[in-house]
């Protein structure tokens, strides 16, 4: 007898959709059920004021650091529940959350590597490199961080928007998207057993 | 940049792997291979780098000489192939100059007259005119080549002062006479120069090189010969390692005869790559054995004469060049210094200052000269042409007016110093009254002027004048006597009297301002 063998997520989620793609439909719809709480906490924590009022937007700003924008901060953090990319390690992920905004990005992760600020170079030196600060003020980036509210950690990171509310739901929804795709998986293979697989129209 | 997110149901798909791993192993064969076949140190890579260029330029040289010995067999001089090849080679090693250029001219010569001593000689000539620079030896050869069968159009570059009717009536021996003449001593002295000793040497490893690859054409051929050709690859790299070896060891007893190799079965020339007894025997070190190059010692100690020269003049252009560039930040650097210094120079900012203060002409002045000074002598020490002459003049200018203001200002208090010498300057005319200014004036002169005697005393033109200072000088002057009336009874009478007294001095002609006749007032 033919063998399956489901080589990583994107096969799983191939096999799904083109020979049981009731499984698929529910594996979906279990995976949006355990984010999506998630998501919503994660945005309720962004403030609808920028927490400086340097970060404000400005009218005919040519300025190329992201402006604070709540409800754009908040269009960035979504989950999705389709298979990701391989990264250069080999892995893959069945489902995902992400904060894909740049200022959401900065207001999620701001000093967690240099907690008092980047190391300051100041403006004439003419650094091409990002890892320093070329601001006038030797102080900005701490009194940045000092700003927004405290760095949460979790076990999947560090941060203060999706990594907090990750924290603050203590695994129930990893459980419940782990379970999701568990039953899928065992399903699946169990009806190969049974069945022979024809392609699902 | 990555962004934060939170991976749920990460697992390994290890497809990629599986394919990069059958990748990494078929490129671990054919590296080995490789890595076989090209030898494991980078001097027998270089050298087996240097072999294929000496190949090419073996087989390049090859090409030449056949093409140079057909020529000469189909003159019929088929015996004399071996000995123009050594003179082309003799050439080439005297003058620097490659076969690529003096074989074609000599050949072209050949071809034209069929002799091998005449082609000599015309070559000689084409030699010596080219020396001369007018000419290079490949135009020189072959005006003489057209010269020799009567086409005398080419010899007027050679400028040698005759007309093109002259070198037409001349022979071809009488046309060399003359170059001869006109040419003589320039080939010597053009092989005296530093650039075709460099040249020299260049054949001289050019030649080597050739040499090498000749033997390696032998070698190759006889390793290949008999089909096995990862064997040959094995040896090759054998080679590539024994020749580095062999090179070290000759290189570090000196270029001696050492490289002067005699192939047991060939007296020169090159081996026949079908006998295998001859060609390079690839044994161990020192056994190497290639064709003579003929290096000498004294050439080599030119060439490195010339190297050490031309290493010295560079040392000296570099420390010459670093000089300059020192100078030119030096030089920057003090235009700088200038620069801000003259925006804090404590004497400019003072002047400055003080000329915002509240200051008398004379001293606004005076700082005005010694701003422009200080200008001055800033523009003097910045060797600014322009602005010196241009505040030299204004400081002349300038200079002159406050002399003048300087004597006006003398002049002034020589006038103060009299007018207080005198003890009372002004004081004589700040009186209102005649009276007090003459008892001042008699004070001082111990004269005794009164108002009233005063006008009889002084010149008119000084009483005039002073009438204009004191204009009540005149009335000053008017003594009026005092007289008592005691008026008792009728004062009718008293009236009486004074109209009779009145009229009686108008009748003695004093004005009396009365009528005569009637004793009225004349009004």
């Amino acid at each position: 007898m033919l063998e399956i063998e489901l080589r990583g997520n994107a096969d799983l989620r191939k096999a799904l959709r083109r020979f049981t793609p009731d499984l698929e439909k529910e594996l979906r719809k279990e995976l949006r059920s355990a984010l999506s709480p998630v998501v919503k906490k994660a945005r309720s924590y962004v403030t609808d004021d920028a927490p400086m009022r340097g970060w404000r937007g400005r009218a005919f700003s040519e300025a190329k650091f992201p402006i604070y924008n709540a409800d754009t901060i908040r269009r960035g953090i979504n989950y999705r529940v389709t298979p990701g990319k391989i990264n250069s390690n080999g892995f893959s992920s069945m489902a995902s959350i992400y904060n894909s905004t740049g200022a959401g990005a900065i207001y999620e992760i701001a000093g967690i590597k240099n907690s008092q600020g980047q190391p300051w170079v100041g403006p004439k030196t003419g650094s091409l490199s990002n890892k320093v600060s070329k601001s006038v003020n030797p102080k900005a980036g701490e009194q940045f961080i000092k700003n927004l509210p405290p760095v949460v950690s979790s076990l999947k990171g560090r941060g203060r928007l999706i990594y907090r509310a990750w924290a603050e739901n203590r695994g129930v929804a990893e459980g419940a998207a782990m379970k999701a795709i568990d039953s899928a998986i065992r399903e699946f293979y169990k009806r190969a057993e049974t069945t022979a697989f024809r392609r699902a129209a | 940049m990555a962004t934060p997110d939170i991976k749920i149901g990460s697992k390994l798909d290890a497809r990629g792997f599986k394919q990069a791993e059958t990748a990494l192993s078929k490129l671990t064969k054919s590296t080995k291979s490789l890595a076989k076949a090209f030898g494991i140190a980078f001097s027998a890579q270089a050298i087996t780098r240097y072999g294929i260029a000496a190949v090419n330029a073996f087989a390049a040289e090859e090409r030449q000489i056949l093409s140079l010995t057909n020529t000469v067999k189909n003159l019929g001089l088929a015996f004399q192939a071996p000995a123009v090849n050594e003179y082309i080679d003799n050439m080439e090693r005297l003058t620097g100059i490659t076969r690529d250029q003096l074989q074609p001219a000599f050949q072209q010569l050949l071809t034209q007259t069929g002799s091998i001593t005449k082609s000599q000689e015309i070559f000689n000539a084409a030699l010596e005119v080219s020396s001369s620079g007018i000419v290079s030896l490949e135009e020189a050869s072959s005006a003489l080549t057209q010269a020799y069968v009567g086409n005398t159009k080419g010899l007027k570059q050679f400028n040698l002062g005759l007309t093109n009717a002259e070198l037409s009536a001349m022979t071809f021996d009488q046309i060399l006479s003359a170059i001869s003449d006109t040419y003589k001593g320039q080939f010597k002295a053009a092989m005296e120069s530093t650039a075709v000793k460099i040249d020299r040497v260049k054949v001289a490893a050019d030649n080597a090189k050739e040499s090498i690859g000749g033997g390696l054409v032998d070698a190759f051929a006889n390793l290949a010969g008999n089909g096995d050709l990862d064997s040959a690859i094995a040896k090759m790299e054998k080679f590539g390692t024994t020749v580095a070896d062999v090179l070290r060891s000759v290189t570090s007893q000196g270029w001696k005869s050492a490289w002067q190799f005699i192939n047991p079965a060939n007296t020169g020339g090159f081996t026949d790559p079908n006998k295998p007894t001859t060609g390079v025997n690839l044994g161990s070190p020192g056994t190497w054995r290639w064709r003579n190059l003929q290096i000498t010692k004294k050439e080599q100690a030119a060439a490195a004469k010339l190297r050490k020269e031309e290493e010295a003049r560079l040392a000296i252009l570099r420390k010459q060049n670093a000089e300059k560039r020192a100078q030119l930040a030096l030089d920057k650097a003090n235009k700088a210094l200038s620069a801000a210094s003259e925006m804090f120079d404590p004497q400019g900012i003072q002047i400055a200052a003080a000329l915002q203060g509240k200051i008398t002409d004379e001293q606004r002045a005076r700082l005005e000269l010694m701003k422009m000074i200080w200008e001055l002598e800033q523009a003097i020490a910045q060797g600014n042409t322009a602005i010196i002459e241009k505040l030299t003049a204004q400081l002349l200018e300038l200079t002159k007016q406050t002399e003048q203001l300087n004597k006006n200002f003398q002049a002034l208090e020589k006038i103060n110093d009299i007018l207080n010498t005198i003890g009372y300057g002004r004081q004589l005319f700040d009186n209102d009254s005649l009276a007090q200014t003459l008892a001042l004036l008699n004070s001082i002169t111990g004269s005794t002027y009164t108002p009233s005697t005063f006008a009889s005393q002084v010149p008119q033109d000084l009483y005039q004048a002073l009438l204009v200072d004191f204009p009540n000088a005149a009335a000053e002057q008017v003594v009026v006597p005092e007289v008592n009336i005691t008026i008792d009874g009728n004062v009718d009478a008293l009236l009486d009297v004074v109209v009779n007294g009145l009229q009686n001095k108008s009748a003695s002609g004093v004005d009396t301002r009365i009528l005569r006749n009637t004793g009225g007032f004349n009004w």
